[in-house]
């Protein structure tokens, strides 16, 4: 599958109005060729939007789409060679799976040898050469996913776009086929866009991910500076569970803030910021940055715990601080910990990556 | 209390069904029967059963005339019915605006309006325009009368079928053609055949409007019949309508088989 | 569908052959109907104005018809709810199979000719024919009952001709209804009959609205069935139609005799499309 890696693909200024509803608003997006990148975000933010403006399914109203540098904005759909896996997979229901396959290169008018082969071949790689016969309603989800691939990777496309792969199927089936799909993607260096709503979909598989907000991409960066270093109060919340601590800034150092929390405890933050002191500021701190314990060392908050699950090998706990603000907690199991009563909330050191300015709902902006 | 309540419900629903169903069935099992007579005089039940009826079809010249005249105009209404209102179909169910509704509504008239208002309608215009009555004029009025069932099954299988079918065939480079005659064609035909039936059916027995665009050479055969029923209630008339039953019937149920017709009549 | 390629104006161009064919011999002929239907001469001399409509409203007679042949349908209507409704409802009762079964009787009488239909209620209705044979034998009446050629015949064989297209939406209506809303109903203690009217019927509405209007306007146009049954004592709008344009070759007279009934049917369909309107916005009323 040589032919088909490495392709690169540039989003210039992408907007897109549906009459008066935005569902994108000037994206610019530089994937790498070999690339696979996730758009992340919640209901109607534009995932699927963007994706149909790649394929060409949706014309956009302004901006541009390119893949190596040229643009293909005036090309229609079938011209574009960009393979797309629908959500249902929207297999030929009248046609085998064999059949499937063959559809791209059958269009495209290759020799009758060439379609058998790159049948076989695409049977292989996903392993479904068993199945060639039967027809899509014969299949399981996981197999009409495999044909579906299948059938989109015959054409040699020179992107991969994946719309909402693994929802349709059931949790177990969808992390084999995570797998599978990240290794076929590895195998065949396919530069691939994938939309997704799930979180850790999205950390587990892409090489970067695209968190979009209502029309905007809110953070484009790796899984980890995704996860620890969130741009904004939204991927904060969004990515993740975050835990928002009210406090204000009391001091500044070259190498970050001190915050005052709302029972008067101090805790340093690690990054710098363009806050002033004095200014009202919320701290995140991921559950697995926190630790309960029933002794309170030094910076210690003091809670009450409300609730625990104990999950596994470890303990979710939810706490409430003196103010009420409700803080979850994930740890080992701990004897010594209590299930219950008042306890001490630790941060561990170097859990807190950035502060958020605490603004009225609606103008929230990153407060780095 | 109740029981008797639910044992009356059912009882009077059941028994009306009952009397519906006979009532449904009865006068098309009554000419069947009665085609089969071997008496002059169409009198029921029979004293006696024959083919001899059936075997006079054979040379009622007239008859045949008019049932070729039929089946003629018949096939090319359908035809045309079915290469425009495929078409059609497919420009309304993608385009979302307003006209398409408009649209809609008007090819979808003829099924209220009144035929043979349209009928005397159109005789007045061809007769303007300086053609005479003769099979394409049938036809033309036949398949602005047979055309609402064709667009109708044809968008009611549209709008089953999942448009993400016709994006994946494009994102897999096929043309908007090859995507028509291997996707979008394949999985509407139970609706295109359905409502070509309907469509065959109803312009080979339609009065109204052939009535004004007919003439003596080109007379349909259930006007025909109409004719021979009321004016001499011909024996023959019996064997003709047990023919045209047998075929309907045989030809439903072969349609039933392969389109599943019966769904879209609902 | 919307590719980069496929605009608007392409998706339309399909929908042109049929436009055309319908502006050409559709709305034309109808446009010309209308047009001298205010010809005032029967010779159409070009004189014009609304004497052909003053004709028709100011005879007795032609009122006559008119009434008479909205009324016609309006009976034959309401036999066939009364009628196909239980029909209908059985129809969603019964297994998948029997379902069928009963659907492709419904269906048959449709697609079987309307002339086959009618020949077969001549038989059945005649002075001499299985009814009345019926009758005399159980001595029901001493003479046979004049049923072909009257209104209560022309009612009856509309009612089954039409039968078919009154069934089929309602079930549709009623198999759209949620199962559990009778259970629910039956659980609270209503009987049968009283589910029946306070869930069932209501909430087939669409349905029986749907039917009405496809059989009404079926009935009223039924030209076939009037005049077969109805004979040439009785006089319905399209015979009437019919005799003017073709037996006494006055045009105008026609034309607006065929306006005057399309509106009336059209101004039917109407009310009863605004009446489901009305009743759809409070579907529980
Ligand atoms: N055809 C359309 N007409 C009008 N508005 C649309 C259309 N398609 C999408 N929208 C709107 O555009 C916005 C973005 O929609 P989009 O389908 O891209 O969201 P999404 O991120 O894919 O959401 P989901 O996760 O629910 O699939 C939404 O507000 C949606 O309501
Ligand atoms: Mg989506």
């Amino acid at each position: 599958m040589s032919q088909s890696a490495g392709h690169a693909l540039t989003l210039r200024s992408i907007s897109h109005a549906f009459g008066a509803v935005v569902a994108a608003n000037g994206i610019d997006l530089d994937i790498r060729p070999g690339e696979l990148v996730s758009l992340l975000g919640p209901s109607g933010c534009g995932k699927t939007t963007l994706l149909k403006i790649i394929a060409g399914f949706l014309r956009q109203t302004s901006g541009d789409v390119l893949v190596d540098g040229a643009s293909i904005s005036h090309l229609p759909t079938h011209q574009r060679r960009i393979g797309i896996v629908f959500q249902n997979y929207a297999l030929f229901p009248h046609m085998s799976v064999a059949q499937n396959i063959a559809y791209g290169p059958v269009a495209a008018g290759w020799p009758k040898a060439e379609v058998a082969a790159v049948v076989t071949e695409m049977l292989d790689v996903v392993q479904m050469a068993a199945f060639r016969d039967r027809l899509p309603r014969e299949l399981s989800g996981g197999q009409q996913q495999r044909v579906a691939l299948a059938r989109c990777l015959a054409i040699r496309p020179r992107i991969l776009l994946l719309d909402e792969p693994f929802s349709a199927l059931d949790k177990n089936l969808r992390l084999d086929m995570q797998i599978e799909i990240k290794r076929l993607q590895r195998q065949s260096g396919i530069t691939t866009v994938m939309v997704t709503h799930d979180q850790e979909e999205a950390l587990g598989m892409s090489d970067r991910i695209a968190v979009l907000s209502r029309g905007n991409l809110e953070q484009f960066a790796s899984p980890s500076d995704i996860y620890d270093r969130p741009d904004s109060l939204f991927v904060n919340t969004f990515v993740g569970t975050a835990n928002l601590l009210k406090g204000e800034i009391a001091g500044l150092s070259p190498s970050g803030a001190v915050v005052r929390l709302a029972d008067g405890s101090l805790i340093e933050t690690g990054r710098a910021t363009q806050l002033v002191p004095g200014a009202r500021v919320l701290v995140p701190v991921r559950p697995e940055g926190l630790r309960v314990s029933a002794d309170g060392a030094d910076g210690a908050l003091a809670a009450d715990v409300t609730a625990v699950m104990p999950i596994g090998p470890s303990f979710i706990y939810e706490v409430a601080l003196a103010d009420g603000t409700p803080v979850k907690v994930v740890q080992e199991r701990d004897e010594t910990a209590p299930l219950s009563g008042p306890v001490f909330l630790h941060i561990k050191p170097n859990r807190i990556s950035g502060l958020f300015a605490d603004l009225p709902d609606d103008t929230q902006k990153k407060g780095n | 209390m109740r029981d008797w309540q639910t044992l009356s419900f059912n009882a009077l629903f059941g028994l009306i069904s009952l009397i519906c169903i006979i009532v449904l069935a009865g006068p098309t099992l009554v000419i069947l029967i009665l085609s089969f007579t071997g008496e002059e005089a169409l009198h029921f039940p029979p004293a006696s059963y024959s083919f001899r009826w059936y075997l006079a079809l054979l040379d009622a010249n007239e008859l045949q005339a008019a049932l070729w005249i039929s089946l003629k105009v018949a096939a090319i209404s359908v035809t045309v019915c079915v290469v425009l209102g495929v078409a059609a179909a497919l420009a309304i169910v993608r385009s979302t605006g307003s006209i398409a509704r408009v649209l809609e509504t008007v090819f979808m008239s003829p099924l209220i309006l009144p035929a043979l208002a349209f009928g005397f309608a159109a005789l007045m215009l061809f007769s303007m325009l300086g053609m005479r009555p003769s099979i394409l004029t049938l036809a033309i009025g036949h398949i602005i009368v047979c055309a609402p069932f064709v667009l109708r099954t044809t968008l009611a299988s549209l709008m089953q079928l999942d448009p993400a079918l016709i994006d994946a065939s494009r994102s897999l480079g096929a043309s908007g053609l090859h995507t028509f005659r291997t996707v979008t064609l394949p999985l509407i035909s139970r609706g295109v055949a359905s409502g070509a039936f309907i469509a065959f059916m109803a312009s080979f027995d339609n009065v109204p409007v052939s009535l004004f665009l007919q003439d003596a050479r080109t007379q349909v055969l259930p006007i025909y019949l109409w004719d021979i029923i009321q004016n001499q209630l011909d024996s023959r008339a019996a064997s003709a309508c047990g023919v045209i039953i047998i075929a309907t019937v045989l030809l439903m149920v072969l349609m039933e088989r392969v389109a599943g017709f019966s769904r879209f009549m609902k | 569908m919307a590719g980069a390629a496929s605009s608007p104006s392409r998706d339309w161009a399909l929908a042109v052959p049929l436009a055309v064919l319908f502006a050409l011999f559709f709305i034309a002929p109808l446009g010309l109907l209308v047009s001298i239907s205010f010809q005032t001469e029967r010779q159409m001399t070009g004189a014009l104005g609304l004497g052909q409509y003053a004709a028709f409203l100011t005879d007795d007679l032609n009122l006559a018809v008119l009434r008479d042949t909205l009324l016609v349908g309006v009976k034959a209507t309401i036999l066939c709810l009364l009628f196909g409704y239980p029909l209908a409802w059985l129809c969603t009762r019964v297994s998948a199979r029997w379902q069928a079964a009963l659907i492709f009787l419904i269906v048959l009488p449709i697609v079987t000719s309307v002339v086959v239909r009618t020949f077969a209620w001549i038989v059945i209705l005649g002075r001499r024919g299985i009814l009345n044979e019926a009758i005399l034998a159980l001595g029901l009446s001493a003479q046979p009952l004049r049923l072909l050629f009257s209104e209560t015949g022309v009612v009856i064989v509309l009612a089954q001709v039409q039968m078919p297209l009154m069934v089929l939406p309602l079930i549709t209506a009623i198999q759209r209804i949620d199962p559990n809303l009778e259970s629910a109903s039956q659980a609270l203690g209503a009987g049968a009959w009283r589910t029946f009217f306070k869930v069932t019927l209501p909430l087939s509405l669409p349905g029986i609205i749907a039917g009405t209007i496809l059989t009404y306007t079926a009935c009223v146009t039924a030209f076939v069935t009037q005049s077969l049954i109805g004979g040439s004592r009785l006089l319905y709008m399209p015979m009437m139609i019919f005799q003017q344009a073709m037996d006494l070759q006055n045009w105008p007279f026609a034309a607006a005799v065929s306006v005057i009934f399309m509106a009336s049917v059209l101004l039917i369909v109407a009310l009863l499309i605004a009446l489901s309107r009305s009743r759809a916005a409070r579907p529980y009323g």
